[in-house]
């Protein structure tokens, strides 16, 4: 029993040390910047304002929404892509493993 | 009755195999021309760039200098103390990035934590969606000296003051618990993934024999888990001689060059327009890791 208890305190403390950052993270997005300063520790915030959200909605005449979209549109391109064309790739060299070049790019590494 | 020529069924055989080939060297073309066009060929334009005057490096008719850049860098203490550090930090990074999630692998793989797996596999594994960027930032704030929480943690506890980023002495540190954070996860999840294989049935039969966990652990589960440690150790060996991002967002190489590495050393000859030196410190870099990884992955994906 004894080594249960600790082997899940272990666990506790470690999960807990790698999710301070995010608890940190979320939280100081609802304070001001003074109050993360003069309690950095603090978790809950004083008096939770979405001031910052505003702030970031457009930066430099660029909005929020417009980055976002951007990077939506780079990533499922880019990923419907290269799965098209690794896909692709792994199933020639699948049926065919000693297609010409490829054959020496395996004898390098087997 | 003709006689077949040999040499003329043999190309017969040859054109035949080729046509049958011929669908999957269409399929394979796509992947092939991606690979060398922003695989190898930027590659090679590095390394050539790495023998002309810096200069005239991006001029269609570059000035050729040999090797004086190579010369030029190894007689630059700068350049020489970066590389020094570079391995001397990646030695320590690796081992505790592998042993950390080793530890933390089996233990929750040991059937000891009766609940709440599932909360302490997502809270090592967050970092997986969050942008390398964004996590250093925050931990950047995290070890500011005056309002940062790591220092008032500790003021909290009555310990001493942590220097964090501000001084040379333990600004490595700060960054190796930073990337530990971020890379931790992946060696993790290789981890578990083993010993999700791990023949169960052989530790039961030691127990039975008499061995302690620990001798179980050494001798029978440790042996088993060799392709996920070949794998991980040639993974960190590039993630850390590689270091880059975390340097960028915490230090910017400081303070007093105690984080400046090579990848990030290069990237600022590269910025005051010194390709050649630039280039030649990434050539040597790349070098390097090849030869180390190469290493490490023969000689640990070697059977035992």
């Amino acid at each position: 029993v004894i080594r249960r208890v600790l082997a899940l305190l272990a666990a506790t403390v470690v999960s807990l040390l790698f999710l301070y950052p995010y608890a940190w993270m979320v939280s100081s997005a609802f304070r001001s910047t003074r109050e993360i300063l003069a309690e950095p520790l603090r978790l809950w915030p004083e008096s939770p304002s979405a001031e910052a959200f505003g702030t970031i909605a457009e930066v430099g005449g660029v909005s929020l929404v417009r980055a976002m979209l951007n990077s939506v549109a780079i990533s499922g391109l880019s990923t419907l892509l290269s799965v098209i064309i690794t896909a692709l790739g792994a199933y020639a060299l699948t049926r065919r493993p000693g297609l010409w070049p490829f054959r020496m790019l395996r004898g390098g590494s087997c | 009755m003709t006689q077949t020529n040999p040499t003329v069924a043999a190309w017969a055989d040859g054109l035949a195999a080729t046509q049958r080939d011929g669908i999957f060297y269409l399929f394979a073309l796509p992947f092939a021309a991606l690979t060398i066009l922003f695989g190898l060929w930027p590659i090679l334009l590095s390394i050539q760039v790495s023998f002309t005057a810096s200069a005239t490096a991006l001029q269609p008719t570059p000035q050729w200098v040999g090797l004086a850049n190579y010369v030029a860098i190894f007689a630059d203490p700068v350049f020489i103390a970066s590389l020094g550090r570079t391995l001397l930090y990646t030695a320590p990074a690796v081992v505790t990035n592998l042993a950390f999630a080793l530890a933390y692998a089996t233990l929750l793989d040991s059937r000891l934590i009766w609940r709440g797996i599932t909360f302490f596999k997502l809270a090592v594994f967050l970092p997986v969606v969050t942008p390398d960027v964004a996590g250093y930032v925050v931990w950047r704030w995290l070890y500011d000296q005056s309002f940062g929480a790591v220092n008032a943690a500790l003021k909290l506890l009555g310990l001493p003051m942590f220097g964090g980023l501000a001084l040379p002495g333990t600004a490595l540190l700060a960054i190796l618990v930073a990337e530990l954070w971020h890379h931790a996860r992946f060696y993790v999840l290789v981890f578990l993934a083993n010993l999700a294989v791990v023949d169960r049935t052989q530790t039961e039969a030691a127990q039975i024999d008499g061995a302690t966990s620990l001798q179980c652990f050494r001798h029978v589960t440790l042996p088993q888990l060799r392709p996920a440690i070949a794998v991980n150790l040639v993974y960190a060996l590039i993630q850390f001689l590689k270091t880059f991002t975390v340097v960028v967002i915490m230090t910017k190489g400081g303070p007093a060059d105690a984080t400046n590495f090579v990848s990030y050393y290069a990237y600022q000859q590269f910025d005051s327009a010194e390709y050649g030196q630039a280039t030649a410190m990434a050539t040597v870099l790349f070098a390097i890791v090849l030869l180390i990884a190469l290493t490490a992955y023969r000689r640990a994906g070697r059977p035992a």
